[in-house]
């Protein structure tokens, strides 16, 4: 049998994956499963069946970079064409579809509206609720409380408590209008 | 030669050497933090000079923090193949840190628990190791470094979207809470999908290898949480501490459901794989996992001598290709790293 990712060399090594719940089977080549010789793989920590080709990289699994990939599709069928590259580095949409990744941390403006539709896939959530780097100090507890209201508003609406919607949607004006940083809209 | 890999054969990481919480199960935890510089375009798409001025910068600054002092600093591009491959082998470098060695970088603490990756796949990963089921505590570890971190960069940061990071997978917090688990209850008990399949319902992403046929190599996994953005790092760590923690519960019911269906069985299984690894003359890596498991698993049920815990964690790193490359001082051809593994193995597991 022939490695199935080279499709040269033969295979050795049968590489067994559990991806979104399906178990994934591959024959490699030693080479292809990231390593010569006489070892199976031989890699216990998870990576050895990634040879880095599609940009996901180490142990950020397969199984995510696909995912990604199904959650853009119906997105790039629906209605996205084809928004202008990135200004600052120059990054298209067509590359981040091909490799996941974005080119700069201004892409997160230019791509922003396919981007929120993959991140509320990815995460369920849309907005940040963490820790705040120390130079945006001063805005960190009401950015805070509008994360944490956002964020209930998202949990009300998928409960369906409407009431409870209306009410937060309420707080959320009130507090994006006593401070509007930039890029919140 | 390299400071680092002088005495290497006892350099050992101290989240493998000690017995942590839940250490019958739970080798490790890991906390990892994916920061960006505002000014620059994330790694894969930056040029030479900016790798390079990203590169510089950090690799000044990072150092400063207190526990990087006394510990090491690696430029990966000083480092041969074999010595790359050994700090993936210990999971200190990823597959993006050395595919490129060229403005890479690596910090690490003296105990190795502390790390920060540089022009990985964001310009800095921050990571801390625990031994055993940790995540709240590799959790504040690591946010130790971050406020650290937090002074000297300018941080890619949006108000409402959080860290900026390379992959959008990793935006908000940026953090990856990972811990890897031997679950060899659930594999022998066919049990293992069902509760994997649960726990990626909740948004955890679950890896395991496995050697041929329906078998999981050594019946490790690794189990990390996807969700990174619209919850706080510490919701995030209780989240996981909660849901992994069910595992565990679930791990050890199996295992004494198992040993009480089948005494002998298990202490049978446990005791060839004992004598196995320290009678082979020929043995792979694939074949070490098993065997590693069933002893971890009969030691675990007292049904063996004890067998020190951080030598079961250590000998996973120390079986491993370059591993066993850098203590023959060559690169060794097929069949003599089987040779060269099985001695090792006979060494470290000699009856007294």
């Amino acid at each position: 049998m022939t490695c199935q990712r080279c499709g040269q060399r033969d295979a050795t090594v049968h590489l067994v994956e559990l991806v979104d719940g399906v178990r994934k089977s591959q024959w490699l080549c030693p080479v292809c499963a990231g390593r010569p010789g006489d070892d199976q793989g031989g890699d216990p920590w998870f990576d050895s069946g990634d040879n880095g080709e599609q940009g996901s990289g180490d142990e950020e699994s397969e199984s995510l970079a696909s995912f990604l990939g199904q959650v853009f599709e119906p997105i790039d069928g629906d209605a996205v064409p084809d928004l202008p590259a990135c200004p600052s580095c120059g990054y298209t949409l067509d590359l981040f579809r091909r490799t996941n990744r974005l080119g700069c941390p201004r892409c997160y403006e230019a791509f922003r509206s396919p981007l929120l539709a993959i991140l509320s896939h990815l995460h369920r959530h849309v907005s940040h609720l963490g820790k705040v780097p120390g130079h945006h100090g001063a805005k960190t507890s009401i950015s805070g409380a509008l994360g944490r209201a956002r964020v209930a508003l998202e949990k009300a609406i998928a409960a369906e408590e409407f009431e409870k919607a209306a009410r937060l949607r309420d707080e959320i004006q009130r507090l994006d209008t006593s401070d509007t940083p930039e890029g919140d809209s | 030669m390299i400071p680092f890999f002088e005495d290497f054969q006892n350099r050992s990481a101290a989240w493998l050497d000690a017995r942590g919480n839940a250490g019958d199960i739970v080798v490790s935890t890991r906390a990892r933090l994916a920061r960006n510089l505002k000014a620059f375009p994330f790694p894969h798409h930056a040029s030479a000079v900016e790798l390079g001025t990203v590169y510089g910068d950090l690799s000044r600054r990072l150092p400063g923090f207190p526990a990087f002092s006394g510990g090491w600093f690696l430029n990966m591009a000083e480092l041969d193949p074999t010595m790359l491959t050994a700090l993936r082998e210990m999971n200190l470098a990823s597959r993006a840190l050395v595919m490129d060695p060229s403005h890479r970088g690596l910090v690490l603490s003296r105990d190795l628990g502390l790390s920060g990756m540089i022009n990985e796949k964001d310009h800095v990963r921050l990571i801390a190791f625990r031994a055993g089921f940790e995540p709240v505590g590799a959790l504040s570890d690591v946010l130790r470094v971050d406020e650290y971190l937090d002074g000297c960069i300018e941080t890619a940061f949006a108000e409402d979207l959080g860290y900026l990071t390379a992959s959008p997978a990793d935006v908000g917090t940026g953090l990856d809470l990972s811990a890897l688990i031997h679950l060899p209850g659930l594999v022998l008990a066919g049990e293992i999908d069902k509760v994997l399949n649960a726990l990626r319902q909740l948004q955890f992403s679950v890896r395991g290898i496995s050697g041929g046929g329906n078998t999981v190599r050594g019946a490790l996994f690794r189990i990390s949480n996807l969700i990174t953005l619209g919850r706080d790092e510490m919701e995030i760590a209780e989240d996981f501490k909660i849901h992994v923690g069910k595992i565990l519960i679930y791990e050890r019911s199996a295992r004494d459901q198992l040993y009480a269906r089948d005494p002998l069985g298990i202490e049978d299984m446990a005791h060839r794989s004992l004598a196995a690894v320290r009678h082979a003359r020929l043995i792979t890596a694939q074949e070490t996992f098993d065997h590693l498991s069933s002893i971890r698993l009969g030691s675990g049920l007292g049904l063996l001598e004890p067998v020190d815990p951080g030598l079961l964690n250590r000998v996973l790193v120390q079986l491993q290709t370059a591993h066993l490359e850098l203590a023959a001082g060559r690169v060794l051809a097929g069949r003599e790293k089987s040779a060269a593994r099985a001695a090792l193995l006979r060494e470290l597991f000699a009856a007294e």
